[in-house]
């Protein structure tokens, strides 16, 4: 006989391991949209905001934060838009971009597309060839990504950043914070934002608290049509490794990312009072925000010679 | 009908190789097959027929399943 979702008398489809709970896709739809919403609420992430703008990339995470925060939006009457980067990685980037393009359509939203190459004179496979390895091509694609997000998000006259990233990430990002002893990073982490300079648009992440897997079984669900191609670089990103070690614990202790999420927050709450003296000044080159000097965008361009 | 009754069941990992055929216990669940592939059942969303399946569902013979991969990176 089959298992019973929880909430009604359909066929289960998802057990949820932290909570013991079994869902039919449509329960879990709807008690998903509303973490996201209470999520959204409880952190003030739009409540006064005139114009969000979402980054999509066509993945599951940004497909499935799109169609659950775009009609929370429409309610409270803030104009939006969905913003694209083409980092240029051929053979990958252009499924992505479909999808992106799509799901705006589907949200009857404005679309709007960046490119590395039109930016900086390159797109990140020709960086790449400039670095003669692939080895840093995350660190390069994700520094140049949000300088690229940020400027163009202002240039729209958008009040905030909607980014998809979800638990798994947060999780991966924290350890690895911890890891390379950057305290003033994770200082500048956690889940309300700090509008920390002018030219800095707040960036807010609704899926904070739900896990990747959550995510794409939503996509699933509701047949979203999301890009789920593995990015030629990405395995060569250290972040692998965290990712790994974090799945594995919690394989055999479901709850072991959120609770060493939130305490990493409570713990980056007291790091951002030590850090409350370094604000962040313009850039030297560029004039976008950064801690000092010369950003980290342009101190990586100028390493390959595109300054 | 005992446990130690053998089926068949395929699988495949979406953008992965070809299906490969795994001969299970009646009473075999998805978690288990996971578990024998040495797959965490964190980062896999199991498919049979276009539709999602639990990690509690018992696989049936000739069974078809897909395991889509959560972290596809990038």
């Amino acid at each position: 006989m089959a298992i019973r979702c929880d909430f009604c008398t359909s066929k289960a489809r998802y057990l949820q391991r932290h909570s013991g709970a079994k869902f039919c896709g449509r329960c879990f739809t709807k008690s998903l949209r509303r973490r996201v919403w209470r999520d959204v609420g409880r952190n003030r992430m739009i409540s006064d905001s005139r114009f969000a703008i979402f980054a999509v990339s066509g993945g599951k995470d940004s497909v499935a934060c799109l169609d659950i925060v775009a009609p929370l939006g429409r309610v409270r009457r803030t104009q939006m838009a969905v913003l694209t980067v083409d980092e240029g990685i051929r053979g990958y980037r252009e499924e992505g971009i479909k999808r992106a393009r799509k799901a705006a359509r589907a949200s009857d939203l404005e679309f709007h597309t960046a490119s590395f190459k039109r930016e900086f004179g390159a797109d990140l496979d020709s960086i790449v060839d400039r670095l003669g390895s692939p080895k840093r091509a995350c660190t390069y694609c994700g520094v140049l990504r949000r300088w690229i997000l940020n400027r163009h998000a202002r240039d729209l006259g958008a009040d905030r950043l909607i980014t998809g990233h979800n638990l798994d990430d947060e999780a991966e990002s924290a350890l690895l914070n911890l890891i390379r002893g950057d305290p003033a990073r994770l200082a500048r982490s956690g889940p309300n934002y700090i509008l920390s300079h002018e030219k800095l648009v707040p960036r807010v992440k609704p899926l904070r608290g739900i896990p990747g897997k959550e995510t794409l079984l939503y996509d699933i669900f509701n047949r979203l049509d999301v890009h789920l191609g593995s990015c030629p670089y990405a395995g060569f990103d250290f972040r692998n490794q965290v990712r790994s070690f974090l799945n594995q614990v919690e394989e055999d202790r479901p709850t072991s990312k959120s609770s060493f999420l939130s305490t990493v927050d409570r713990l980056s709450a007291q790091f951002a009072r030590l850090y409350a003296g370094g604000r962040l000044v313009e850039c030297s080159r560029c004039g976008e925000p950064t801690v000092g000097g010369e950003c980290k965008a342009c101190q990586l361009l100028r390493s390959v010679g595109l300054l | 009908m005992s446990r130690s009754e053998k089926i068949t069941v395929w699988v495949e990992v979406k953008g992965g190789r070809g299906p490969r055929r795994f001969r299970v216990g009646r009473g075999c669940q998805v978690s288990d097959l996971l578990r024998r592939m040495g797959l965490l059942s964190e980062e896999f969303i199991a498919v049979r027929r276009g539709m999602v399946v639990a990690e509690f569902e018992p696989l049936k013979e000739n069974d078809r399943i897909s395991l889509i991969k959560v972290f596809s990176g990038g």
